[in-house]
């Protein structure tokens, strides 16, 4: 059996929860953090295959995280900005991430996305 | 003797001395016996002496008079008759020339023609008829020669006024000194100029004794050279000096006035001359001296009205108003005071001078004061000296303490008055006719500026609070809609997730099912108390928002809340202190929804976690409910606005929530008619407090 690709994501309690329902059901595996902070310190033993991001977090908010992200060293995984603003798009764009995918979101672009990502190159 | 007196008989003495001396001089060339000359220089000196002196050194004249006609050898009786007639004109001139608020400086046309007319033309009158009957009574005068005595002491006395008298007055009085030191050279060339000129057209350097009369023409161009240069300090010396020249011609038998060798005609000519000269000058000298003044005025004005023009924010304008105006009118202070809003009071609006601090922090009663008086009147107003005014009277405390001369006036726009401008100076001073004037014109025309100014600030403001509110509902529109979104995202993923297991898309396990379910109940409470929220905020715009009071045990109801509150959370230690229950006539459902967003506030904003304490204790006839956290506590800068719609203090950290839970706190303890505060003590979190009134409590179940 081969080794699940890892999945981060970065939100709160409830959305965590959700995608590691989701995603296990898919094949992978999910691994989660409440913040940017939390994030970065799972980053030092692990090398996801995508990240999920929320932009609006306590303590370590989306823009913090990519902008600390940036200085670790390569390879970097693709990162996917999840919000519910209305400025999802110009949001990405500002930390120069790979997809966006605006909440609440259906089922079929979650999975096409990350099919997508994880399974690129 | 007090040192005033000796000051006083000093003065007495000198003017008697140089009084005889020059009047010594003029009887040299006596032409009717040896009493009577025409040219009489002490008259103009005794009124320079007693305008300038004030009238009581009069005995220096009568002393220097009487003295110098007793020594022609006149009878005394006789000497003291003259002595008393050249007393008296001085005295009459002078108390005319006050009454009619003469100024010496004779750079108005009203002062040069009332020297002329009351000083030249009506005072020598006295003298003359007093002197002359003297000469008659004494026996020194034949019967026949009285009218040439007459005409002759009129005409020397009149010369004396015309000549002698401004030549003191203006240079004891204009700041001729400056004028000559600015123009030094030119008026070093100037005098030369006129030296030798008079002294080659009267000394009859040119052409034979008395054959071209038309040579007088010659000085004219200086006439013209010192009064339009010089103005009337010029004017004077030119008249001074020539008139010295042309009798010294006279005396020598020389120049163009000497025709024959008859003294009296030869002097009569040169008077005549010089009469009709001294007061072409002096004319065109205070008529040229008006014409600067209303030149500078107008020049003034205009920089005035182009700064109220390119201005039109207040605060730019009224500074530059106000130093345009200081340095246009010569004063130290100036302000602008406008009248409040509510018409009670005036607002310094900005002041120049030492009490620039004070402006724009004080409220100046309407009613009392001399600016009262400006507002009530709608005119100007003059206070020579501001010691002098009441207390209670002063327009100003602050200025009161810094000003001795002021005048102000009504600011009107459209035939309101909107303030009053001043202008004082520290030194004693009078503000004239003139200079009300143009401080009247210019409020006149600052005014519109003002009144406009004041509109558009007024419609700026209107426009930035709007332009702040639809901001404000834009972020909390895009605020809800996130906050909303978020739990929605939740049922939707979970919902999807249940479909997609029942659809056999993929395999669930029975504890997540339960999860999902869990999730689906929580979000879902989530997005009703957001709705809530929001239903709350818009029966609060409305104003209807209603209670429904019941007595209601407080303690009970806080206890309550922090059991359930406790329960979420491990984190935060709950303890309510309270002495037992307090019944209050309040709505249980709101008060319960204000302490519970007090509490999650708590508990949303210390992280970290710790004590949360409650109280409830009595208070006045109320209860108080507090709740404190050690937590983040709110910025200093965040700390005025917490209870405003919309508001969120930590809106940038990302804590969720839509800024409407102490909006919405506020407004039901209020519709209570209690009270919310919130306090930040210094070792950290937040301290709230609500008061509400007991009410009427009487029955269990209380009114509605």
């Amino acid at each position: 059996m081969p080794v699940p690709k890892q999945i981060l994501v970065v939100d709160d309690e409830g959305i965590r929860d959700l995608m590691v329902m989701a995603l296990s059901a898919i094949g992978y595996e999910v691994v989660s953090a409440g913040n940017g902070a939390a994030a970065l310190e799972r980053l030092a033993t692990l090398q996801p295959t995508v990240i999920l991001l929320d932009m609006l977090m306590p303590t370590m908010d989306g823009w913090a995280f990519a902008q600390a992200y940036e200085h670790l060293p390569k390879p970097h995984a693709p990162v996917i900005v999840m919000t519910a603003a209305h400025d999802a798009a110009t949001w990405a764009a500002e930390i120069k991430a790979d997809a966006y995918l605006a909440k609440p979101f259906h089922f079929a672009d979650l999975y096409a996305c990350i099919e997508h990502w994880a399974n690129q190159g | 003797m007090t040192a005033s007196a000796v000051r006083y008989l000093l003065q007495v003495g000198a003017l008697a001395a140089v009084y005889a001396a020059a009047a010594k001089g003029g009887l040299l060339l006596a032409t009717v016996g040896a009493q009577v000359t025409l040219v009489w220089p002490p008259a103009g000196l005794a009124l320079a002496a007693l305008l300038l002196g004030g009238p009581r050194l009069w005995p220096g004249v009568a002393f220097g008079a009487t003295l110098v006609n007793a020594s022609t050898g006149v009878p005394l009786a006789t000497a003291c008759g003259m002595g008393t007639g050249n007393t008296l004109e001085a005295l009459t001139a002078v108390a005319m020339l006050r009454r009619f608020g003469f100024q010496p400086s004779l750079d108005r046309l009203r002062d040069v023609f009332a020297l002329v007319a009351l000083a030249a033309g009506l005072s020598p009158i006295a003298s003359a008829t007093i002197g002359v009957a003297s000469l008659l009574l004494g026996g020194v005068l034949p019967l026949r020669n009285v009218a040439t005595a007459w005409g002759t002491w009129w005409l020397g006395d009149a010369l004396g006024d015309l000549v002698v008298a401004p030549l003191l007055l203006v240079l004891s009085k204009q700041p001729w000194r400056h004028l000559m030191a600015r123009r030094a050279a030119e008026a070093a060339v100037l005098l030369v100029a006129m030296v030798v000129a008079s002294v080659a057209v009267f000394g009859g350097w040119v052409g034979p004794r008395g054959s071209y009369l038309s040579l007088v023409y010659l000085i004219f161009p200086f006439a013209l050279w010192a009064t339009l240069q010089f103005g009337p300090p010029g004017a004077v010396l030119f008249t001074g000096l020539v008139s010295g020249f042309a009798i010294w011609g006279v005396v020598h038998v020389t120049g163009p006035f000497v025709h024959g060798t008859i003294l009296r005609y030869n002097l009569l000519n040169t008077q005549v001359f010089m009469g009709v000269a001294a007061v072409t000058v002096l004319i065109l000298a205070a008529a040229v001296a008006e014409r600067e003044r209303a030149a500078a005025g107008l020049r003034a004005l205009q920089s005035i009205t182009d700064t109220a023009l390119a201005h039109l924010a207040l605060t730019d304008l009224l500074p530059q108003v106000l130093n345009r105006v200081t340095t246009a009118l010569a004063v130290d202070n100036t302000a602008i005071l406008l009248i409040s809003a509510d018409e009670e009071a005036f607002v310094p609006y900005m002041a120049r001078g030492p009490d620039e601090q004070v402006a724009g922090q004080v409220r100046i009663p309407l009613a009392p004061g001399l600016a009262g008086r400006i507002v009530v009147s709608r005119q100007p107003l003059v206070v020579d000296d501001l010691s002098t005014v009441e207390p209670g009277e002063a327009v100003t405390p602050f200025w009161r303490a810094t000003t001795h001369a002021l005048m102000g006036v009504p600011l009107v726009v459209d035939d309101r008055v909107i303030g009053v401008l001043q202008a004082g100076t520290r030194a004693p001073r009078h503000f004239t006719a003139d200079e009300v004037r143009l401080l009247q014109l210019v409020a006149d025309r600052i005014a519109l500026a003002i009144d406009h100014a004041r509109l558009y600030e007024a419609e700026r403001q209107a426009h930035d609070e709007a332009v702040a509110a639809v901001q404000a509902r834009d972020e909390f529109l895009s605020v809800a809609a996130h906050e909303l979104k978020t739990p929605l995202t939740s049922l939707r993923g979970f919902a999807q997730l249940l479909l997609h297991a029942m659809k056999g898309e993929s395999r669930i396990d029975a504890p997540s099912v339960r999860r999902a379910l869990q999730h689906l109940d929580q979000q879902s409470i989530k997005l009703e108390g957001l709705v809530t929220q929001l239903l709350d905020l818009s029966r609060i715009e409305v104003g209807k928002l209603a209670l429904d009071k019941q007595a209601t045990d407080v303690t009970e109801l806080v206890n309550a809340v922090a059991a359930a509150a406790q329960v979420e959370t491990r984190l935060h230690t709950l303890v309510v202190h309270a002495p037992g229950p307090i019944v209050a006539d309040i709505d249980p459902l709101r008060v319960e929804q204000v302490l519970v967003n007090l509490v999650n506030n708590a508990i949303k904003y210390s992280p970290d976690g710790g004590p949360i304490d409650l109280t409830v204790r009595p208070w006045a006839d109320g209860v108080q409910v507090t709740v404190r956290d050690h937590g983040l506590g709110i910025a200093p800068e965040h700390q005025a606005h917490i209870f405003d719609r919309f508001y969120q203090a930590h809106a940038h950290s990302h804590r969720s929530g839509i800024g409407l839970g102490l909006h919405i706190s506020r407004q039901i303890v209020d519709l209570h008619g209690g009270s919310i505060t919130a306090a930040f003590p210094t070792d950290g979190g937040s301290y709230f407090v609500v008061t509400l009134p007991r009410g009427h409590t009487n029955g269990p179940t209380g009114d509605t």
